[in-house]
């Protein structure tokens, strides 16, 4: 344990091959991009032309509103069924390793193929509508793709895959004995639920929440590949890129990215806010 | 009833026991529970049949001759997959993403390991600030540096070269092979390395003799993790990568995006593309890190 | 005196556990088969096993973690195995304890009250009582992982045993403590088991720990009952081979009863047909493939001249003081060895010649299986 020496001046020397390319490459361009949304394009001086901009043009500031309204939904969806797959096979339970692994599949996959598999499954010709005509649920196939819909099941889909695998991690760590402690003194399966094993897990979820969270708000490629990117699923990141790759105005389009990280924050923020109103410490046993 | 009373009035533990002669289940319970067991196997269900749908669905449509409002295509063909290969050139673009995720892998092991080593191995002040410093890059959304670093690159003329997608992929890949090497190198006694000094190594012969075999099987498998990251690294590529130099996936999204005439098959076919190897390498993945996993737990 | 007190204290509360037949099965491994056992009211029983014997199985059917494949647990005549485990008002320490480590110790310790929904000032002088009887006094507010293993022992303790449970289960309580600790809290359960006079189930794999705790000991071995008695039974008349080793026998001979003579058997050796005098018992007779076992403290080294039965030449081949007697290790010429423990220190040289002395009334006659 005590092993560990302090360090010597030239120790830090072995930082350099890795600390400079961050510099050059990370620190120098976030502080820069900063600098840049208090510019314009073309001229040096400072102003507060973009955000004065963004606020006031519904083109940009509707983006924030159509990112939550797509982002806050979703997420709170994919943590009910997140949660609900993953909680239900903690523990040891047959076929776990498999509902486990495929529930996190998708993660592997990435968000383009996920995109692709969406219109291909959900297309009005897809298995999802077909099966649902032939069985007599509906009459007209649902209009699932290249809608608000589409980006939406994209999001939930690669959401649900990224809780699930924390959410895995996170039930494993919970001593079972603690649930068994909690029922053989008297309590039900769902007192035994709300006053130990929620209480236990309970930071840790929320801080897979944010994550996944801040995480959608950066939605792309699901917005413009099954979304509307020119409406319903105009988010952030689908208007920084069209100030960036078709009118180079990197300065707008970084306010944009501003904007966007600010929102992340804030969101941050309130999630953290909620979380610091519980338990926050180890859940495991004690020895 | 009366010794039970006296008995209580003493202050002693055995208080009297109202009736519990007989126990029974609260049936409210037994619905209950049985209710939440229902209701998970239909979300556990319906969200697998979707999963497996959809990529099901992609692979059948890549090798389907038709598919239009049956249940299955008509017959199965190779076609559309060549095609798609040969239309979009897909070899070629694989050979130039393998390239440079390649080449950016072993540069960020090469200037990670050092620092990863003084951080298992050394205490000073706010080295946790630091590793906190290590972790920002891919936990922040790569949107706020990748503008600013696309429009760095086209001043200075790196933007659609190899150099450059090679040096942007650092961004990800050096802060990301700290964070995973880190636990593999905290594992390691230190007392080897004590013990070869004391027989006279130099700090060089130290590292290369006694760490480097002794981290190898980590670094193999961060290797192989940090790889998978970087083959999918997607919007920094996007903004600086040209007609020419774009990486597998950035090609892929940007037939998708731009896909009104195309044939369905024809996408299909691209995506899986890209499906396949992401499935060899996570296959790969799992793989070394149960062999190492086997190895470190002997 | 205080006899008759405890069994007036104890008229609504006491529970008698029967096990019939229980078998637990996990795919094609079985973890217990066939148990039957009766565990009177106010018993301090001890399930006694090597690890993966299958007591902890057993514990957690009666608790009601796992259901019995085949076979039935009854309280008090009543059949629970389908009752929930929540309703059989057990009182259960966990080898780690299973602490709530976001409650404090009042918390924890009210936690099976504020499921009997007691109300709040009979629930705090519950609490009270128990943190008393358990010396946990000024401790309530204290979260778990300020405690010391042997409070946090405690603590699980208490939370067992104040909602006034039917059965206290312990499964290996103890494991966790450092050697004086666990001397003390031996003599503390000691204790509060004459105190409570509750019915208890214990569960370990420390001999010492069962023949001191216990009032009757069951002894387990790949998941089937060896043996039930007293403690002291346990320890002088161990059935077979697997307990008498199990409980700290040695020096065992495989062979047969050959012939009776005189209220002795003749035992032969299987391997190198040695021939030994034993006492008889009533369980054996003639012709029985059974185990001779001797304790080392039992056997005698005699230097001098002697003649009768029983008497093996042999050689002294190490010794090994072990502060109030000394262990010698004594190599026939067939290479046959005993293990003899002598008072003193080292009475005898290594490589000395002896003879060593085998009393027929001090031998053992144990089944093999």
């Amino acid at each position: 344990m005590n092993r560990v020496v302090f360090a010597r001046k030239r120790d830090y020397l072995f930082f350099l091959p890795s600390l400079v390319p961050l510099l050059l490459l990370f620190v120098y361009p976030l502080l820069k991009g900063l600098v840049m949304t208090f510019q314009e394009t073309g001229s040096s001086g400072l102003t507060l032309h973009n955000y004065i901009e963004f606020f006031t043009n519904p083109r940009y500031y509707d983006t924030i509103f159509r990112t939550l309204y797509l982002v806050i939904p979703a997420t709170i969806i994919e943590l009910i069924i997140a949660f609900g797959i993953t909680y239900f096979i903690r523990g040891k339970m047959r076929g776990k390793g498999i509902i486990a692994g495929l529930t996190i599949f998708p993660l592997t996959l990435g968000s383009i193929i996920i995109d692709m598999g969406i219109i291909s499954f959900f297309k009005p010709t897809g298995w999802f509508n077909t099966v649902l005509i032939n069985i007599g649920l509906i009459d007209e196939p649902f209009k699932l793709v290249y809608n608000y819909w589409g980006t939406f099941l994209a999001l939930i889909i690669l959401g649900v895959a990224f809780m699930a695998s924390n959410f895995v991690g996170i039930m494993d760590y919970i001593d079972p004995n603690l649930e068994q402690a909690a029922r053989s003194l008297g309590a039900s399966r769902w007192i035994t639920f709300k006053r130990v094993y929620f209480p236990l897990i309970r930071s840790n979820v929320l801080t897979v929440f944010a994550l996944n969270l801040i995480m959608q708000i950066g939605v792309y490629s699901s917005a413009v590949i099954v979304g509307n990117p020119a409406s319903e699923t105009r988010t952030f990141v689908v208007v920084a890129f069209e100030e960036a790759m078709r009118n180079f105005n990197y300065n707008m389009a970084n306010t944009v990215a501003i904007v966007m990280g600010i929102t992340q924050i804030v969101i941050l923020g309130i999630v953290f806010a909620i979380r610091k109103r519980g338990y926050i410490g180890s859940a495991s046993t004690f020895k | 009833m009366k010794t039970k009373k006296t008995v209580s009035e003493n202050g002693n533990y055995h208080a009297p026991v109202q009736g519990k002669t007989f126990i029974k289940n609260s049936i409210k319970e037994i619905v209950f529970y049985r209710g939440y067991q229902t209701v998970s196997w239909i979300l556990i269900i319906a969200f697998l049949a979707v999963v497996l749908g959809m990529t099901v669905s992609v692979i059948l449509n890549a090798f389907g001759e038709e598919w239009y409002g049956t249940f299955l295509p008509q017959g199965f063909t190779l076609e559309w997959f060549i095609n798609a290969w040969n239309a979009y050139e897909v070899g070629e673009y694989f050979k130039i993403t393998m390239q440079i995720v390649f080449i950016a892998t072993v540069i960020s092991l090469i200037l990670s390991i050092p620092s990863v080593y003084i951080l298992a191995r050394r205490n000073f002040p706010f080295k946790q600030a630091l590793i906190s410093f290590f972790q920002l890059p891919f936990t922040l959304p790569d949107l706020l540096y990748a503008i600013p670093v696309a429009s760095i690159f086209y001043s200075i003329g790196l933007a659609e070269t190899m150099t450059g997608l090679i040096i942007v992929n650092l961004i990800v890949g050096v802060p990301f092979s700290v964070f995973i090497l880190l636990p593999y190198m905290e594992s390691i006694d230190p007392r080897l390395e004590y013990a070869a000094e004391s027989l006279g190594a130099t700090k060089f012969q130290l590292f290369r003799r006694i760490i480097i075999p002794q981290i190898v099987p980590g670094i193999t498998a961060s290797a192989i993790n940090i790889f998978i990251r970087m083959f999918n690294t997607f919007t920094i590529i996007l903004l600086i990568s040209g007609p020419k130099t774009q990486t597998l996936n950035v090609m892929v999204f940007s037939v998708l995006q731009g896909s009104g005439s195309q044939p369905p098959a024809m996408l299909n076919s691209l995506a899986l593309t890209l499906m396949i190897p992401l499935l060899f390498f996570s296959f790969i993945s799992l793989w070394v890190s149960s062999y190492t996993q086997r190895r470190l737990g002997k | 005196m205080i006899q008759v007190e405890r069994k007036k204290i104890f008229t609504g509360n006491s529970t008698r556990v029967e096990l019939k037949n229980l078998t637990k099965k996990f795919g094609s491994t079985t973890a217990v088969e066939n148990a039957s056992l009766e565990i009177d009211s106010g018993e301090f029983m001890t399930l006694l096993g090597p690890s993966g014997c299958g007591k902890t199985t057993i514990l957690s059917m009666i608790l009601g973690i796992l259901e019995p494949t085949s076979g039935e647990i009854a309280f008090n005549g009543q059949p629970i195995n389908h009752i929930d485990m929540s309703k059989r008002d057990i009182g259960m320490v966990f080898q780690n304890y299973a602490l709530f480590p976001h409650m404090t110790v009042f918390q924890n310790i009210a936690f099976g009250l504020d499921m009997r929904k007691v109300e709040k000032e009979e629930k705090k002088k519950r609490v009270r009582e128990v943190i008393k009887m358990v010396q946990l006094d000024g401790l309530e507010d204290r979260f778990i992982k300020d405690l010391s293993g042997g409070q946090q022992q405690r603590v699980a303790l208490a939370r067992a045993i104040v909602i006034r449970p039917r059965i206290l289960l312990l499964d290996e309580p103890l494991s966790n403590l450092d050697a004086k600790l666990r001397k003390e809290m031996r003599t503390q359960l000691k204790k509060l088991h004459r105190e409570l006079d509750i019915t208890t189930i214990y569960v370990t794999h420390d001999q010492e720990e069962a023949l001191s705790l216990s009032t009757k000991i069951t002894v387990m071995s790949k998941g089937v009952i060896q043996q039930i008695g007293a403690p002291e039974e346990i320890f002088r008349r161990p059935r077979n081979y697997f307990v008498a080793n199990f409980i700290g026998y040695g020096n065992f001979l495989k062979g047969k009863l050959v012939d009776e003579k005189n209220g002795q058997f003749i035992f032969e050796t299987t391997k190198d047909s040695l021939r030994l005098t034993v006492n008889r018992d009533n369980k054996h007779q003639v012709g029985d493939q059974v185990f001779l076992t001797i304790k080392p403290e039992m056997l005698e080294i005699v230097t001098g001249e002697k003649t009768g039965v029983n008497l093996l030449d042999g050689e002294i081949v190490t010794s090994d003081y072990i502060g109030s007697a000394t262990g010698y290790e004594v190599q026939m010429e067939n290479g046959r060895t005993f293990q003899v423990n002598v008072p003193g220190l080292n009475p005898y040289a290594v490589g000395q010649k002896v003879k060593l002395y085998l009393d027929p009334a001090k031998i053992l006659i144990v089944d093999e299986e």
